[in-house]
């Protein structure tokens, strides 16, 4: 009950009956980051001292007798974007470097060792979550552990990889454009984006406030939902965080898919897809029973609007250092911040009155809808390095356009999880090797609904998170 | 080779200068490369009327919704 490929809610309930100990949970854990993190470079720090002393206290509770909180004993990693104390939080920076230690956790890693999980370390990141391919240059690009030359996806790249090589069962991320959800696509895990608002942020460094979501992810439904149940309720030091209770989604996990009716977005969801993307989809569509279709509007331009509204939000947020020293920020996203800086008022506020036109628009399709399919990114996992792709049969720059079909989803914060596909690639296709992942979209609050289609398509076999292959 | 367009070429430095915002010569054409991107797709945005009543949403709840 130490390997690799044990779930997170098995390796608790392991240590519930007394089969295994938290703490050789934790050293295999820590043993298999010391082997595979050399080759997938998903860890910016390894919080062994911390680690132990957890899985240390976890055992002594056992011994007590006392109850144990439901992921118990669980190792988990947390993008390097969120609090841990006594650490610094990077955010994939070296300009946040000079910052002091963090003084508490964030909210989600309180709330996460209050469960009873296992912190074991923090994962590299696109640098301050701008980007879909973690490749940083300041810290080096995290690597596909299902195929060690290509992207994990970004921003969350490392916290992906960690998972799918097997290192942990669990992960945090955060996902403001895609940040879960292509991961989740190019390294075959379950990854949830909850409804905006739904978990707190506090204790985490934003990029762009009024798209920045954080979510788990697992290489199961029903790890990702436990682990979903632990993170939820109210806190202060988010103005953006629901004072809603806590709505627990897995008593419902295995409730099927019953009467949903469910319909796959068509037009711009189709359009920028590649056929391997398309047919991940039907996949999903045809074990579902999916018939229906549904034209999400001006999808084009809600892409567009979040475009603008991120390149502006962030460029605030890091506005004193683009004065400074913009020699500091990544290479690759510099250029973008400093544009944003320059962005008329008249774009940015047209983009936010956009998007309450457009979230009108898409609550009025969730009156006859329950769930919408759609791919989570265009194509599989592209090779490091790519500069440029095809999308819609145009040649446009790759690192931008990975978040097409995620980006009009969070725009205006609905809940979604990604569920990965594998085998949607025709034969001899030289991704054919590749997951591929599609979004299972519900109406805000309603993540119990998204999760519960996840399960049901796990438990018919449709879609599966093995972990990779080949790892020391 | 990119040939910068003149009018957001204009903005760059303008804005740059209004807002205090030093730009590094070596950062100027890449910025203008990227504000080119941001005016395409404020094209797309401002070619849409909106109804008077529709309101900005910077931060928005679904408590309400």
């Amino acid at each position: 009950m130490t390997g690799p490929d044990e779930t997170a809610l098995a390796v608790a309930a392991s240590i519930r009956e007394g089969s295994v100990s938290a703490l050789n949970v934790t050293r295999a854990a820590l043993d298999r980051i010391s082997s595979r993190n050399p080759l997938i470079n998903a860890f910016t720090l390894v919080t062994e001292e911390r680690a132990l002393a957890e899985a240390r206290a976890i055992d002594a509770m056992r011994a007590s007798h006392r109850p144990l909180p439901p992921l118990a004993g669980v190792p988990y990693a947390v993008k390097n974007l969120f609090d841990i104390d006594g650490e610094v939080t990077l955010a994939g920076s070296i300009i946040n470097r000079e910052n002091p230690p963090a003084t508490a956790d964030a909210v989600l890693v309180r709330r996460m060792r209050e469960a009873g999980a296992i912190l074991v370390g923090a994962t590299n990141m696109d640098e301050y979550a701008y980007g879909f391919t973690t490749e940083n240059t300041h810290y080096g690009a995290t690597r596909n552990p299902h195929d060690l030359t290509r992207s994990a996806g970004g921003s969350s790249g490392g916290a992906a990889a960690a998972v799918a090589a097997g290192c942990v069962p669990l992960s945090l991320g955060s996902d403001t454009n895609g940040s879960i959800r292509v991961p989740s696509s190019f390294c075959g895990l379950y990854g949830l984006k909850p409804t905006y608002g739904r978990l707190s942020r506090s204790g985490a460094f934003l990029f762009s406030a009024s798209l920045d979501h954080l979510g788990p992810f697992a290489r199961t439904a029903a790890d990702l939902t436990a682990c979903y149940d632990a993170l939820q309720g109210p806190a202060a030091g988010d103005p953006a965080c629901s004072r809603r209770d806590p709505e627990p989604a897995t008593p419902a996990i295995n409730n099927g898919i019953g009467n949903l009716r469910i319909a796959v977005a068509d037009g711009y969801f189709e359009q920028n897809a590649h056929p391997a993307a398309l047919n991940a989809r039907d996949i999903i569509a045809g074990a579902l029973g999916t018939k229906k279709s549904v034209t999400i509007p001006e999808a084009a331009r809600a892409r567009a609007s979040a475009y603008i509204i991120t390149a502006t939000e962030a460029a605030n947020l890091h506005f004193e250092n683009l004065k400074s020293r913009p020699d500091d920020f990544e290479p690759l996203t510099r250029d973008r911040l400093l544009a944003g800086a320059l962005t008329p008022a008249a774009w940015i506020l047209q983009a936010q009155r956009f998007r309450s036109w457009y979230l009108a628009r898409m609550l009025e399709i969730f009156s006859d809808i329950d769930i919408i399919l759609a791919p989570a990114t265009p194509f599989a996992a592209p090779q490091l390095g790519t500069d440029t792709g095809v999308v819609d049969g145009k040649v446009v720059p790759m690192r931008p356009n990975i978040g097409l079909l995620t980006q009009p989803i969070s725009f205006i914060g609905l809940p979604v999880v990604a569920v990965p596909v594998w085998g949607a690639h025709q034969q001899g296709d030289s991704n054919s090797a590749l997951p591929i992942g599609v979004q299972i979209i519900a109406a805000p609050w309603n993540e119990s609904l998204a999760l519960q289609v996840a399960a049901w398509l796990e438990k018919e076999g449709v879609t599966r998170s093995p972990v990779a292959k080949d790892m020391p | 080779m990119h040939s910068p367009d003149p009018i957001i070429a204009a903005l760059v430095d303008a804005q740059a200068a209004a807002i205090g915002l030093p730009l590094n010569p070596a950062h100027r054409p890449g910025t203008i490369q990227n504000l080119e991107i941001v005016a395409r797709m404020a094209q797309a945005v401002m070619s849409q009327t909106l109804p008077a009543q529709t309101e900005p949403a910077p931060v928005f709840s679904h408590d309400r919704t």
